[in-house]
């Protein structure tokens, strides 16, 4: 019981630090501040922590409230997944499918936390999130599915260990690449931070202060340093690499992830939903089923041992 | 001092905040933008986002009730400051950032929350910047309980843009929004996200002779207008760089002349040469919706059109008027019938509307 | 409890999330908001999902909880889209029809309840696998995939044709009569240069 609860803290304490670790690199890259920049998300957090709470009128408290703790709850549950070392918290036999069963119910909570405080920009926002949601779910799902089916197994320890030889962004680059920017729609960051846009106030964070803020807002980094992590794992050969240990290898792939990730983020202009959901539908669910179609191809070739 | 106290002044540093420019602040809004950007002081983008709220020149009766509503929704610890445009600018931030750490270190009793004070304010509470609406009536068999639920009044059925028979939803949007010109109110009504009925106006009209002559070159003007209009689009990178290149523009460095002029040419082209940008916001607002080929040459009415005209001026070709871009408050509600929330943002963001420098009486505006 | 199949927290677990479950089932007819009701079936359908995990059925658990809240989000859409009624302002019942409802409840409650208790079930045969999910695939994609394949095809043209029968535009309105018409004629235009 005592390993269990160690690796629990761990698992934690790894989610939040990643998460802190892209927040930080937004925060650089949003503000040109330089190093400078790198402690205000504590800061924020800390600002945040002494904000008063705020309420609306008529809104639906409870659901709403509930929400709010289910982000960073769902993130950190995506994390109990993600290869830590070698090894993963929760280790089944469906370790894929879970983690995107995470990012599912976090369309439930962002939803209802723009449902919740009774308000038109926050709703519209909701209702942004949602489209998004819907859009990107079905390549996300694809993406995931693909490394799995390379590795010939749903666990993500199983799937680290089928790159041995080779990553899977080799054969699996279209993959990679909508893990990726799906991760930042379900986070709603970056060029997908239309429902947390500045033309509807902030969306569905607009009525949001104190700690159901820093909830939220934590909720997302630690969603999108998971995922860079995840992704790190699932195409990048997780911790293989010469001369170093293996886990400074991961958290290097992390950093490198997260960089590239932030990098391209804060460079482009958010995308209009109404036009990135077309693009979702139409090019990118097409483009991961033929992605899946070619590995199921390699595999029967015997291309992954 | 108590280690507590300095966490608490390290912690509210940064102050997140609200920009109120009431008539004859705006030439003074981008030196405060400026000192709010060298100080890393961010924009604040809702009531529930704001420490700090900074007021600009002289509200009128009716913007001024609309700041105190707007008030009534931020939550503590917060502060509210009036920034006199003769004044040493540095030193009233400094002088806000320490009021608003007081006001964090006093124990005040508990405000007394946005829902009495909402509900004090007359029949229409959701006329306000931001929000609180709702309140429907239910199709078909749903029960269906009074007149309005907290204060609120029900909204009716009516046929969408699409022959559906939706729900409708009055809203206000404005007078103080993010990118959004200080003092225009849009009515109108929403169903889903699309807007009908839209009706704009400014509220109270200033006294000041000078109000809405801007002193500053139209390349300057041309800039703030990118800023806002890259707020509203979404892009905070670009929209800071295009605040600086507004600094350089407007500051008198006649020795830096031609660095400013290459800023500012890089800025509008980095804009004009965004793919993603042109991608996302083309053919939003088009006159002739849909019309207009891909990539098509002309400048059509279309908010692309207009920040393509926009980076030309700012850097520093010759101002010609956009084809097809209203100046009228009339013009541009028939523009914004029919459409979705965040186009009627972006169109708004584009136009350069003409402000009346007298006083006009609305009286669709409940604040 | 057979020792042998479960462990004790096991069973607890399977307890409580049931009770959690019939629980949350009944809120959904209780609360007087679609958004509660909503997310009460959503509540109801995970406690289901936990069961599954009890029952160290992995993937059927992640599945159902993946697949019933994209299913709750998608109704909230199609049930409080065009109500424009954030929080749920306004109460109302989530109850049609009481009398027939509880006379058709009652009976398909009674019914299921004499068919679980005087089923005959089987007794257990052999080991559970280490593997649940490998063996659910190579049944899925084995001995029933003719069923499967069916179903998921029977599946999706439902939804094909329930897409059709509700949208009021056809081809022919973004297309013109004569199907000519280089770029469709939509209300918004979505992100692909057409």
């Amino acid at each position: 019981m005592w390993g269990l609860w160690t690796a629990v803290g761990l698992v934690v304490a790894a989610g939040l630090g990643l998460g802190l670790v892209f927040a930080a690199a937004d925060r650089v890259a949003l503000t040109g501040a330089g190093p400078k920049a790198l402690v205000e998300p504590v800061r924020s957090a800390l600002r945040s922590l002494l904000e008063q709470r705020r309420t609306t009128l008529a809104p639906d408290r409870l659901l709403w409230r509930t929400a709010c703790a289910a982000v960073p709850v769902l993130a950190l549950l995506s994390m109990a997944v993600v290869p830590v070392g070698d090894r993963t918290l929760l280790s089944t036999s469906a370790d894929l499918v879970w983690f995107n069963a995470m990012e599912a119910l976090l369309w439930a909570a962002v939803w209802l936390i723009g449902w919740g405080p009774n308000a038109v920009h926050s709703l519209v926002g909701g209702y942004r999130f949602l489209a998004q949601g819907v859009a990107y779910e079905l390549p996300l799902m694809f993406a995931i599915i693909t490394a799995g089916l390379g590795a010939g197994s749903l666990r993500t320890t199983d799937v680290v260990a089928a790159q041995s030889d080779l990553w899977f962004v080799v054969t699996m680059p279209v993959a990679f690449v909508v893990f990726l920017g799906s991760a930042a729609a379900f986070a709603f960051w970056g060029p997908f931070a239309a429902p947390a846009g500045a033309d509807i106030a902030g969306g569905v964070l607009s009525e949001l202060s104190g700690v159901e803020r820093l909830l939220v807002e934590a909720g997302r980094v630690v969603l999108l340093g998971a995922s860079a992590a995840m992704a790190a794992a699932l195409f990048l050969g997780g911790g293989s690499g010469p001369w170093l240990p293996d886990p400074v290898w991961q958290l290097l792939k992390t950093l490198l992830v997260t960089a590239v990730l932030v990098g391209v983020g804060r460079r482009l202009p958010v995308l209009r939903p109404d036009r990135a959901v077309e693009l979702a539908w139409m090019v990118l669910v097409p483009a991961t089923l033929l992605q899946a179609l070619v590995v199921a191809l390699l595999v029967l070739a015997g291309a992954y041992g | 001092m108590d280690l507590t106290g300095r966490i608490r002044r390290w912690a509210l540093g940064r102050p997140r905040v609200l920009v109120i420019d009431a008539p004859g602040g705006e030439r003074f809004r981008w030196q405060l933008e400026d000192e709010l950007d060298r100080r890393h002081w961010p924009l604040a983008l809702s009531p529930a986002d704001t420490d700090l709220a900074l007021v600009l020149g002289r509200p009128g009766a009716q913007l001024a009730a609309a700041i105190e509503l707007l008030w009534s929704q931020v939550p503590q610890p917060r502060h509210r400051q009036d920034i006199a445009a003769d004044g040493d600018l540095p030193a009233q931030l400094d002088a806000a950032s320490v009021a608003l750490v007081d006001a964090a270190n006093r124990t005040e009793p508990v405000q007394p929350g946005a829902q009495t004070q909402l509900g004090n304010l007359g029949p229409e509470p959701d006329d306000v910047d931001d929000e609180h609406a709702g309140h429907s009536g239910h199709e078909g068999h749903h029960m269906h309980h009074g007149g309005d639920v907290a204060g609120l009044a029900m909204a009716d059925t009516a046929p969408d843009r699409d022959g559906l028979t939706l729900d409708v939803l009055r809203v206000a949007l404005g007078p103080v929004l993010p990118g959004w010109p200080t003092g225009l109110v849009l009515t109108g009504s929403m169903q889903g996200d699309v807007l009908t009925g839209v009706e704009l106006a400014w509220v109270d009209g200033s006294d000041d002779p000078n109000h809405g002559v801007l002193q500053a070159t139209p390349q300057a003007v041309a800039m703030d207008q990118l800023a806002r209009i890259l707020l509203v689009a979404g892009w905070p990178t670009a929209a800071a760089a295009a605040r600086r290149a507004r600094r350089d523009l407007s500051g008198s460095h006649p020795q830096r002349a031609a660095q400013t002029q290459r800023a500012a040419a890089r800025v509008a082209s980095r804009v004009r040469g965004s793919r993603a940008l042109r991608w996302s916001v083309q053919g939003i607002g088009s006159t002739d919706r849909g019309m207009t080929p891909a990539g098509s040459a002309h400048a059509a009415g279309d908010v692309w059109g207009g920040v393509r005209h926009w980076c030309d001026v700012a850097a520093g070709g010759e101002p010609v008027p956009v084809a097809g871009s209203p100046r009228s408050l009339t013009e541009a509600s028939i523009l914004l019938e029919g459409s979705e929330l965040a186009a009627a943002r972006l169109v708004v963001a584009t136009m350069d509307l003409e402000r009346p420098a007298t006083r006009v009486e609305t009286e669709s505006t409940g604040v | 409890m057979n020792d042998t199949l479960l462990s004790d927290p096991a069973v607890i677990a399977v307890v409580v999330l049931g009770a959690v479950s019939v629980g949350s089932g009944i809120a959904v007819f209780v609360v007087d908001s679609m958004a509660r009701a909503t997310f009460a079936l959503l509540v109801s359908f995970l406690a289901i999902a936990g069961v599954l995990l009890a029952l160290d059925l992995v993937y059927l658990a992640v599945v159902t909880a993946l697949m019933m809240t994209i299913e709750m989000a998608i109704m909230a859409v199609f049930m409080i889209m065009f109500m424009m009624n954030p929080a749920g302002l306004m109460p109302m019942t989530m109850v049609h029809n009481g009398r027939g409802s509880a006379a058709v409840g009652f009976v398909a409650f009674v019914a299921l309840t004499v068919g679980i208790w005087t089923t005959d079930w089987p007794s257990r045969r052999g080991q559970p696998p280490a593997d649940t999910t490998r063996q659910l695939g190579e049944a899925i994609m084995g001995s029933h995939m003719l069923v499967m394949l069916v179903v998921g095809i029977g599946l999706f043209a439902t939804i094909l044709s329930g897409t059709i029968l509700a949208t009021g535009r056809g081809r022919y309105d973004r297309f013109g009569a004569d199907l000519r018409a280089t770029r469709p004629d939509d209300p918004t235009p979505g992100g692909l240069p057409r």
